[in-house]
């Protein structure tokens, strides 16, 4: 009990320490101060077989055997050398990710360069245990990894401390370091499937129109960008009039309206509600507004629309703007 | 944990199949044959199951398979449990596992067994080529572990195997320190290498025919560098055992002189008073091939005895421990010298003329009859050396003799080689009442003039007699030498018949000049690397280390290896080092130099300062360099803007001649 609980305050300290050794930032360069450098597990094998065949040539009194013990011991002390300079200078940088919903897991793409430095060899990152990849690095080239990491709620996301690590050249020793990216990743929320609340799409409060179908077709208009897929009019594209878009009566005159306050439950529910109607008015090309406590986006459609509204779920009620 | 990290790719179980068949090859003299059979078998498998989806053979065939092969070397050895038992145990383990490779764990516990048996690959055998291969060993498992770990990629062979090569010669120089500093402690326990089945050498006691079996060996026995002139092939007597006992067929040593068996005392105490040596002293060492005996190998008297040898009471020189490595000593002779001339005891004197009751009657007849003939002990010495030159015959292959070997050979026969003529000598001084005994080692060998040591062949082995005669003690007569003087002056190759010849061991290479100079050149590089690699012991050690550092510590020896590894590790690391030079057009290069030089003189400029702004306030600050900078300034504009190749040449021209001073 007590050890355990000795090992537990040991490992928060340790972090601590660590910590405050690696600042985060938005490109980072490994350098001495962070890399460790210490024997693997087969590194220890190693050094037990060396022993045994140092002991092998000390009692036969054998130069030869002798000369191969110590050749080994320095192919490791070169290693310990090698596997320092495989991770010594390289430059990490985390490029933009795409936002995923609370719970999938979220794809970083790092770009990994080693300017002026020799090539590294079989570098694993890692950014929690689930998951790791492995690459190499040319000399003076460049190479990107997507480093994927769980997600558990909507928001800002900061991945912790990345661990990038190599048992690079012989597997003798462990060199690593941990990079924190001053990264901030957006978390939508869960989609949880709700039914539409009858309500949902009055506008104002006057109309008292049940959510139309949207079939009324009306006519077409020139596509512009943002403009739902699933209406465009493929058939006259094929025909060669251009990208035309199908308009439907009841989507030009009654707008939808997701609303934080006609569903009912605790706050992170309603959320994930809204995400899921958000999604799936989208996918049927509706336009619709977003109503919150204190923020209110006006109807639209497309892609940079349900971002937007997205967005704004994702930051409800937190630091809109990251830490 | 997740895929990437436990996969083994094809190329890493290539690399381990070609380093095991690399480090189990030259055992394949060592361990049973079968064994070997077996290691091909388990390795093409373990490739069918990597490439063809073969399966891993599952529980039941594992266990058979371990069975067989214990059962296996069960028969193989008979129950004997030797070095190369436990050897063949080690291979087998190495070979079983190999069907188990899976994971990388495996691989690092088939590549460190591998490092293993390649040690004692290295013990078998130690000569520069073997050593070479050795290494090869080493490098082809190490190379299995940077297939691991050296890319996550695939990597051609040809850049694999540079990548090793350049890691080995970045491990060189500290291996190389290690070597020459780290103490040599010694033996920790004894164990015997079991190799003495396989050795041949003199032996511990002489029935005909066993010099025979040795002449035909061409194998090294030792070798000698003299500190001076090598003497002639006459002097070159290597007295290793005195035979002191017969029993009718078989000359060995009575428990008088035995010390091998530890019936004798292994340290003679009076050996010093016993013997008067003349003042020339010949220096040299001996580097001994293993022999797994006791026995070392000095000529005539020695004055000085190496630190860990002991003197027999037939004065010859016994090693502590058996030789089972290469034997490195050096000893002081003269040729000079009288031992126990003051006088026999009783007990030896009937010990060395001693004779079984049977045998040979005819010869003890007419000893007794020409020592009563003889006016002198040396008139009858000369009688019967004479009788060997006038009517023996020096040939491999006598007649075989019956149950009176020394009356047959004496007097019918008249055909033998060495340890006839010295048997039969012995055998008839004792007869006529006189102390004799036998004496067994080498005679001669052959001078590599390339490099100025002499080299002692197994059928350079030779028996030869010594007699007691009062006022001169123990005396040297070969009476080989009576019969074929060749033998003794040129060499045994000289001394045969075009037949015999052919029985001899190997000797072709000292009789064919090409052929010849090749194999001394060879066994000239080969004998330098046993003396400065093989030959460094801890006395090697101590005298090169006072020899470059004078008086050196434990801790300093420790601070030079700490030294070599930091420069090794400095010249690796210095590309880290070396700040990156910024990827810049010439004319900014050009004023990044400007600057500088206006940085030593405390005009620093700041960042984001225009080169307009700054040479306006170097001009205020220091109003002497103000037309300088302004023309520098203007210049690097032109070099800079409109990539006037021009400007740039009168900007960096004018950079150069730049000197500004500090006020």
């Amino acid at each position: 009990m007590t050890s355990s609980i000795f090992s537990k305050r040991a490992e928060a300290w340790f972090w601590r320490w660590a910590k405050r050794r690696i600042t985060p930032q938005k490109s980072v360069v490994l350098r001495h101060r962070a890399i460790y450098v210490l024997p693997s597990r087969a590194g220890l094998g190693f050094f037990f077989a060396v022993s045994l065949l140092w002991l092998l040539g000390t009692n036969y009194e054998n130069n030869l055997v002798l000369a191969a013990s110590f050749f080994l011991i320095s192919l490791f002390i070169v290693a310990i050398i090698h596997a320092f300079r495989n991770l010594a200078g390289l430059q990490l940088t985390a490029l933009a990710a795409v936002p995923v919903f609370a719970g999938e897991r979220l794809v970083m793409p790092v770009r990994i360069q080693a300017k002026g430095r020799a090539r590294a060899g079989q570098l694993q990152l890692a950014c929690d245990t689930e998951h790791s990849v492995l690459t190499d690095v040319a000399a003076g080239g460049e190479t990107q990894v997507a480093l994927s990491v769980q997600t558990l709620r909507r928001g800002w996301f900061t991945p912790e401390r990345i661990l990038v690590k190599s048992y690079f050249p012989l597997g003798l020793v462990r060199t690593w370091s941990w990079v924190r990216f001053d990264v901030n990743l957006l978390v939508y929320p869960h989609p949880i499937p709700v039914a539409a609340p009858p309500l949902l799409n009055r506008s104002h409060g006057e109309k008292q129109s049940l959510i139309a179908r949207g079939d009324d077709f009306e006519g077409f208009k020139r596509y512009q960008p943002g403009a739902p897929l699933a209406h465009i009019a493929w058939k006259l594209y094929a025909r060669g009039a251009g990208l035309q878009v199908k308009q439907y009566a009841d989507v030009a005159l009654d707008d939808l309206w997701l609303d934080f306050r006609a569903l009912s439950g605790e706050r992170e529910a309603r959320l994930s509600g809204l995400c899921y109607l958000a999604l799936d008015w989208h996918r049927a090309g509706r336009t619709f507004g977003l109503r919150l406590l204190d923020h209110c986006i006006e109807p639209a459609s497309g892609q940079t629309h349900l971002s937007q509204v997205l967005r704004a779920l994702a930051l409800f009620e937190l630091e809109s703007t990251p830490r | 944990m997740n895929q990437t990290a436990n996969r083994i790719s094809h190329q890493s179980l290539l690399w381990m199949l070609i380093a095991q068949l690399i480090v189990l090859l030259p055992l394949i003299f060592e361990v049973p044959v079968w064994l070997m059979a077996l290691a091909v078998v388990v390795g093409g498998w373990r490739w069918g199951i990597a490439v063809r989806d073969w399966s891993f053979p599952n529980k039941s065939v594992r266990f058979l398979l371990v069975v067989v092969v214990c059962v296996g070397l069960l028969l193989s050895f008979k129950g004997s449990f030797g070095m190369q038992a436990m050897l063949s145990l080690l291979v087998a383990g190495f070979v079983l596992k190999l069907i188990e490779l899976k994971r990388p764990s495996d691989f690092y516990l088939l590549g460190y067994l591998a490092y293993f048996v390649t040690g004692t690959q290295l013990l078998f055998a130690a000569s520069l080529i073997s050593s070479l291969y050795g290494l090869v060993s080493l490098l082809a498992v190490t190379g299995v572990l940077l297939a691991i770990n050296g890319s996550a990629g695939p990597v051609t062979v040809v850049a694999q195997c540079k990548r090793l090569i350049v890691l080995a010669l970045q491990a060189l120089p500290i291996m190389l320190v290690l070597f020459l500093v780290v103490p040599r402690f010694g033996a920790l326990w004894t164990v015997p290498l079991n190799k003495s089945a396989g050795l041949t050498g003199v032996s511990d006691s002489m029935a005909p025919g066993d010099f025979s079996n040795l002449m035909r060996s061409g194998e090294l026995a030792f070798r000698v560098s003299f500190n001076g002139e090598i003497p002639s092939s006459r002097q070159l007597y290597w007295r290793a055992l005195v035979f002191d006992a017969f029993d009718g067929r078989t000359w060995s040593q009575s428990g008088f002189q035995d010390v091998q068996r530890g019936r004798a005392s292994t340290q003679w105490q009076s050996w010093r008073e016993a013997l008067t040596l003349g003042d020339e002293r010949l220096d040299y060492q001996v580097l001994l091939e293993p022999t797994a005996k006791n026995w070392l190998y000095v000529l005539a008297a020695f004055a000085e005895v190496p630190a860990d040898a002991r003197v027999s009471p037939g004065l010859t020189l016994y090693n502590t421990r058996a030789v089972n490595q290469r034997k490195q000593y050096s000893v002081s002779s003269a040729f000079n010298y009288q031992l126990q001339a003051e006088g026999l005891s009783d007990k030896e004197r009937e010990m060395n003329t001693a004779l079984p009751a049977e045998a040979n009657p005819v010869t003890k007849r007419l000893a007794q009859q020409w020592r009563a003939e003889a006016t002198s002990a040396e008139a009858l010495l000369e009688r019967l050396l004479d009788l060997y030159h006038q009517r023996f015959h020096y040939t491999l292959q006598p007649p075989r003799l019956g149950e009176h070997t020394v009356d047959e050979f004496l007097w019918q026969s008249q055909a033998g080689f060495c340890e006839h003529f010295a048997g039969s000598f012995v055998f008839f001084m004792r007869a006529a009442g006189i102390p004799a005994r036998v004496v067994v080692g080498y005679q001669g060998g052959q001078i590599n003039s390339d490099e100025d040591y002499l080299v002692v062949r197994q059928y350079d082995a030779h028996a030869w007699a010594e007699v007691w005669l009062a006022g001169k003690g123990w005396v040297r007569i070969d009476p080989t030498a009576a019969v074929a003087p060749e033998r003794i002056e040129q060499g045994v190759e000289y001394s045969l018949s075009e037949d015999d010849s052919r029985l001899l061991g190997n000797s072709f290479g000292r009789r064919f000049e090409f052929l010849g100079s090749l194999q001394l050149r060879w066994d000239a590089l080969n004998y330098r690397w046993q003396l400065w690699v093989m030959g460094y012991d801890s006395s090697a050690q101590q005298a090169l280390l006072s020899k470059w550092f004078g008086q050196i510590r434990g801790w300093q020896l420790a601070l030079l290896v700490i030294a070599v590894v930091a420069c090794v590790a400095i010249l690796l690391l210095l590309p880290l080092l070396r700040r990156h030079k910024p990827n810049l057009p010439p004319a900014e290069l050009a004023y990044i130099q400007l600057c500088r030089k206006l940085q030593r003189i405390g005009l620093t400029r700041n960042m984001g300062e225009a080169p307009r702004q700054y040479a306006a306030r170097v001009a205020r600050e220091r109003p002497d360099l103000s037309a300088d900078i302004d023309t520098l300034t203007a210049l690097f504009e032109r070099a800079s803007y409109a990539n006037s190749a021009e400007a740039l040449v009168r900007l960096k021209d004018a950079i150069r001649r730049f000197h500004p001073r500090e006020q």
